[in-house]
C-alpha cells in the first residue's frame, strides 16, 4: 500500500493537478475516490462522517501523508515538492518561488472562477444556475494577459501553478469538456495548452476526464435544451 | 512618502530597499505592514487606493499597474523585485529575513501555514468582503447575509478550536492575516461584530494577537479612520434601511 493516500476524483480540478505532480515524478499514491455530495450518488462522498473526521472542511484533495493530514491542493502541491526534492516544480530560488506563491494565491479568485461558471452549472443540471459566461471571458482574458509571451505562467519553468491553472483551463477544450474555444483570441494560452498538453503525466491525469467525456456530453446536451425553454 | 521605522529615530538615510504600496483600511496591507514592523524590518509606505487612477496614489495608474497589472493592494518592490498577492509577500519576506518563527522551514508547519493561507481566501477574506467594503464602497447589495457572516465566523472559531494560534503554538503568518480580517471587527476598531462568550476562542486569541510587537503601529491607521468609518456605517445602514 502506497504511504500517500489522496481523496478526491478525476473530476476535481485540483484534485487532478495533485495527481499530475505525482504522476509527474514518480510518486506511488493511493487514490480514494471522495467526491462532493452533490455530484456523486455513492454512500462515500465529502460529507460523509468518516470524511470530516479527517477533514472537517469536507473539501478534495486532501492527503494523507502516512499520518499527516494536509487539504488545500496548493499547499498539498507545495509540500510534497519540498518532501521530495521536487525543485523543478516549486524552485528553491527565494524569488522563483515567490512568483510562483504569488500565482497559486491569484489562483483562488481568478482561475478558480472557471469551474463554477462553466463546468459546474452542467454538472448541476439547473437552467436557474446557467453559465456565466462574462466571468469566463474575464478570467480567461486575465489569464491571457498573466501569461503573457512567457513560456510558463511564473517564467521560463513548468511549475505548480501551470498544473493548476491546466485543470482549470485545459479542461474546457474541445478533446474534454468542450466548454470554451481558445482560438486566434487567446495566443498565449493556446500555445501553453499545447506545450502542457505534452508534460509527463498529462494524459494519465486526464483519463478519468476522458472517460467521464461522454456522459458529460450528453448531460451537457440536455442542460442546453433546458437553459433554452427557460428563454 | 511615510517612512516607518520602529526605532524612534528616523532612518533618513537608509535606503529603503523595500518599498509597500497600499493603505491602512486594506486588510492584506496591513498584515504585511505588520509582519515587517514586528521584525524591525524598514520599509517606505506608499499610500495606494484602489479605484483611484491619479499618479503616485492610485492602483489604477499606468505606473502602478506595471508592478500589479490587477490594480490590488498590497503589492511590494524590493530592490526592485516586484510581487503581489499578501501571502505571497508575507512568505517571501519571511523566507528573505529568515523569520522562521512566523513561518517555519519544518515541512510539515510550513504545510499546516500553507493551507491555512489558502483556505483564508474563501473563507476568511469574506468577513471584508461582506462587513466592510460595502460601508467603505456605499453598496448595500454587497453586504453579506447574517447567516453566511456566522458561518464564516463559526468556522474560524472551529478552525482554530483550542490551539493557542491557527496553525499551532507558534504565531504564524497565518495569525497576522487572519487577525487583519477578524480583528477590526472589534469594537476598538470598526464595531462591526460582537464577540463574546459565543466565540470563546477567538476571543482568548484575539486578546493575545493584540498584545504582538508591532500590533499598535499597524493598527494605527485603523484607529485614525474609525471615526470617518463611524459616519459612513450609519449613512450605510441608513441606506439599507431605506432599501427594504
Amino acid at each position: 500500500m502506497p504511504p500517500l493516500v489522496v481523496y478526491g476524483g478525476p473530476v476535481s480540478q485540483p484534485t487532478r493537478a495533485v495527481i499530475w505532480a505525482c504522476l509527474m515524478h514518480g510518486l506511488k499514491h493511493e487514490l480514494r475516490w471522495t467526491l462532493p455530495a452533490w455530484v456523486t450518488s455513492g454512500e462515500w462522498n465529502t460529507q460523509s462522517p468518516g470524511f470530516l473526521a479527517i477533514n472537517p472542511w469536507g473539501t478534495v484533495p486532501t492527503i494523507d501523508d502516512e499520518g499527516f493530514i494536509l487539504s488545500e491542493s496548493a499547499a498539498i502541491l507545495c509540500y510534497l515538492a519540498g518532501k521530495h526534492g521536487w525543485k523543478d516544480v516549486y524552485p528553491a530560488d527565494v524569488q522563483q518561488r515567490a512568483r510562483v506563491d504569488q500565482y497559486l494565491h491569484w489562483h483562488h479568485e481568478h482561475t478558480r472562477k472557471l469551474s463554477p461558471s462553466l463546468f459546474f452549472p452542467v454538472l448541476r443540471g439547473n437552467p436557474k444556475s446557467p453559465p456565466d459566461i462574462e466571468t469566463a471571458t474575464k478570467v480567461l482574458t486575465q489569464l491571457e494577459q498573466y501569461l503573457g509571451d512567457k513560456p510558463f505562467f511564473c517564467g521560463d519553468a513548468l511549475s505548480v501553478a501551470d498544473l493548476l491553472a491546466y485543470c482549470e483551463v485545459g479542461q474546457l477544450q474541445p478533446q474534454f469538456f468542450g466548454l470554451w474555444e481558445f482560438g486566434p483570441s487567446y495566443p498565449n494560452l493556446s500555445r501553453w495548452l499545447a506545450v502542457m498538453a505534452k508534460q509527463p503525466g498529462h494524459d494519465e491525469a486526464h483519463k478519468g476526464g476522458v472517460k467521464f467525456k461522454p456522459k458529460f456530453a450528453e448531460m451537457k446536451q440536455k442542460f442546453e435544451e433546458a437553459c433554452l425553454v427557460q428563454l | 512618502v511615510i517612512i516607518f521605522s520602529s526605532s524612534s529615530i528616523a532612518c533618513s538615510f537608509e535606503i529603503m530597499v523595500l518599498t509597500i504600496f497600499g493603505a491602512p483600511v486594506s486588510q492584506p496591507t496591513r498584515a504585511v505592514m505588520w509582519a515587517c514592523l514586528m521584525h524591525r524590518l524598514p520599509f517606505e509606505f506608499k499610500l495606494t487606493l484602489p479605484r483611484r487612477t491619479e499618479a503616485g496614489l492610485g492602483a489604477r495608474h499606468p505606473e502602478y499597474l506595471k508592478i500589479n497589472p490587477w490594480g490590488t493592494v498590497p503589492s511590494i518592490s524590493d530592490d526592485g523585485f516586484a510581487l503581489y498577492e499578501a501571502p505571497a509577500i508575507l512568505c517571501y519576506l519571511a523566507d528573505k529575513h529568515k523569520w522562521t518563527g512566523i513561518y517555519p522551514t519544518d515541512l510539515q508547519q510550513r504545510a499546516r501555514i500553507q493551507q491555512y493561507l489558502h483556505w483564508h481566501h474563501e473563507h476568511t477574506r469574506k468577513l471584508s468582503a461582506g462587513m466592510v467594503r460595502p460601508i467603505l464602497t456605499a453598496t448595500p447589495k454587497l453586504k453579506g447575509s447574517p447567516a453566511e457572516l456566522s458561518q464564516t465566523m463559526a468556522q474560524l472559531e472551529q478552525y482554530l478550536g483550542d490551539k493557542p494560534f491557527f496553525c499551532g503554538d507558534a504565531l504564524s503568518v497565518a495569525d497576522l492575516l487572519a487577525y487583519c480580517e477578524v480583528g477590526q471587527l472589534q469594537p476598538q476598531f470598526f464595531g462591526l461584530w460582537e464577540f463574546g462568550p459565543s466565540y470563546p476562542n477567538l476571543s482568548r486569541w484575539l486578546a493575545v494577537m493584540a498584545k504582538q510587537p508591532g500590533h499598535d503601529e499597524a493598527h494605527k491607521g485603523v484607529v485614525k479612520f474609525k471615526p470617518k468609518f463611524a459616519e459612513m456605517k450609519q449613512k450605510f445602514e441608513e441606506a439599507c434601511l431605506v432599501q427594504l
